[in-house]
């Protein structure tokens, strides 16, 4: 179980660091078959997104439907539920991507 | 000092739901001690390669669990480095036989996924990449199909090209009885199956198998039998993200080149390979990386034939991970017997002809750790 308060609350306390970054889509796939917790989202995309500030991350790519997804795509992080939790777990919050309007 | 093959075996790979851990490492073992010819007392040390019993069966601390099965009190380790756990156990063995401790060694390498559910295997699998990456809902298909997506966008590579490596591998299996899947497959098949992350299919992908392998390697000479005479690993950032490229596996690169330059010999010296295609594009980089083609040239190379049975450099003889299955401790182990029958034409209506100089390349993760062993006859 790795959704549990101290856990959580670590990786909390340094959510903010990646608020406002704004970057580019640098490969990316639509997963249908998924892992534990994240059974629901599907089909959902995910991109390695390289920053502005030359730091990289692999995220899920929001609010947007995966045939708008190109690489180079320009998107800007957001705060977002991470996963599903069982009755007895805390959400987990974290960062994911959305298109830049 | 020769580093030598004594003695293979395993099991058959698939679907065993007849078959316990246990049940599975016993036959591997037994098969290889006898194939080897060697008496037991004189197995100075167990290797065990295995990534999942503890997520999936509460089993931790094989290496007594092996040991057990032997009957004897010899040291025994476990290692793990996900799907690299064969390659890299084999490494770590011939380490201890090069230092002198140890004459004789068995390395086994073991999986059981089939008891357990898609999601639950999948989530275990996960263990081998990073928190970032599990945070992003990604899987191992996943990791793979940006990798894809990114060599699709750069060099060109088609949905077709990688189609053709699982037709070819299935074609392979076809061939091998101990393989999971025995049947030929059609690039039609591949491209319509269902989606798994795209570009990936269902048939682009690996499957959840069980089995076990195990080879006897010694120090002492043994003019019969292949020797390894190049092993290296490397390691390279657990993120995909972070890596220098998206379109190389450098780990991949650096254990061939470190391998290559022990042995004394280049790619172009290679009869047969076999190589971690644990996905179709898996495949394809390894050719790029192993330097059987230039970079960008995967796609190509496929499509030319050269790596098919009857090619230049036949890779997968077995079927690879995508016909002969996946059980991903075994999966390392599983290569280097391959490419020893190969090298003692023992490979039946696979055998490639005249093969003296064989290559294995086992990937752990996304290309994190890499492990290349070179074996001559």
């Amino acid at each position: 179980m790795t959704k549990n308060p101290a856990n959580l609350w670590r990786k909390s306390a340094r959510l903010t660091q990646n608020l406002g970054k704004v970057g580019k889509v640098a490969a990316f796939t639509t997963i249908h078959s998924a892992p534990s917790g994240y059974e629901h989202q599907v089909p959902y995309s995910v991109g390695i997104i390289r920053f502005e500030d030359g730091t990289s991350r692999s995220l899920e790519i929001v609010d947007t439907a995966a045939k708008n997804i190109k690489i180079g795509l320009k998107v800007q992080t957001v705060v977002r539920r991470i996963g599903q939790s069982e009755p007895e777990e805390l959400i987990e919050y974290g960062i994911k991507v959305k298109p830049l309007k | 000092m020769k580093i030598s093959v004594i003695g293979t075996g395993m099991t058959k790979f698939g679907e065993l739901w007849d078959k316990s851990l246990f049940d599975l490492a016993q036959e591997a073992l037994k098969s290889a001690l006898e194939n080897s010819q060697i008496d037991p007392e004189k197995i100075d040390a167990v290797f065990v390669a295995n990534m999942l019993s503890g997520n999936l069966l509460d089993q931790n601390h094989l290496g007594p669990v092996m040991t057990s099965i032997l009957g004897k009190n010899v040291p025994a380790f476990a290692i793990e480095a996900a799907c690299a756990s064969g390659g890299t156990a084999t490494h770590l063995a011939i380490q201890s036989l090069l230092a002198g401790t140890y004459k004789n060694v068995l390395v086994v390498g073991i999986e059981k996924m089939t008891d357990d559910t898609i999601a639950d295997v999948t989530t275990g699998l996960m263990g081998a990449a990073s928190e970032e990456e599990r945070s992003a809902g990604l899987t191992f298909p996943g990791l793979y199909a940006m990798l894809a997506n990114a060599h699709m966008q750069k060099f060109k590579t088609t949905g077709k090209q990688l189609a053709l490596v699982a037709v070819k591998n299935h074609f392979n299996g076809s061939l091998n009885p101990n393989a999971q899947f025995q049947n030929k497959i059609t690039i039609e098949k591949v491209l319509g199956s269902t989606m798994v992350a795209n570009p990936l299919t269902l048939f682009d992908c690996s499957p959840i198998t069980d089995g076990a392998a195990a080879i006897v390697i010694s120090s002492q000479d043994s003019p019969d039998n292949p020797s390894i005479t190049g092993s290296a690993v490397a390691t390279d950032h657990i993120s995909i993200s972070n890596r220098l490229s998206m379109t190389e596996l450098l780990a991949t690169k650096l254990s061939a080149q470190k391998a290559y330059a022990q042995a004394g010999i280049s790619a172009k010296d290679i009869d047969v390979a076999e190589v971690h295609d644990c996905f179709t594009i898996a495949e394809i980089l390894a050719y790029e990386d192993l330097g059987f083609c230039a970079k960008g040239q995967g796609g190509k190379l496929i499509s030319s034939g050269a790596t098919q049975l009857d090619g230049k450099i036949p890779v997968n003889t077995s079927g690879g991970l995508k016909a002969c299955g996946h059980p991903v401790g075994a999966t390392g182990i599983k290569q280097i017997i391959e490419v020893t029958d190969q090298l003692k034409g023992k490979a039946g209506k696979r055998q490639v002809k005249n093969a003296k100089i064989g290559l294995t390349h086992n990937v752990g993760g996304s290309g994190a750790t890499a492990a290349v062993h070179i074996l001559q006859i």
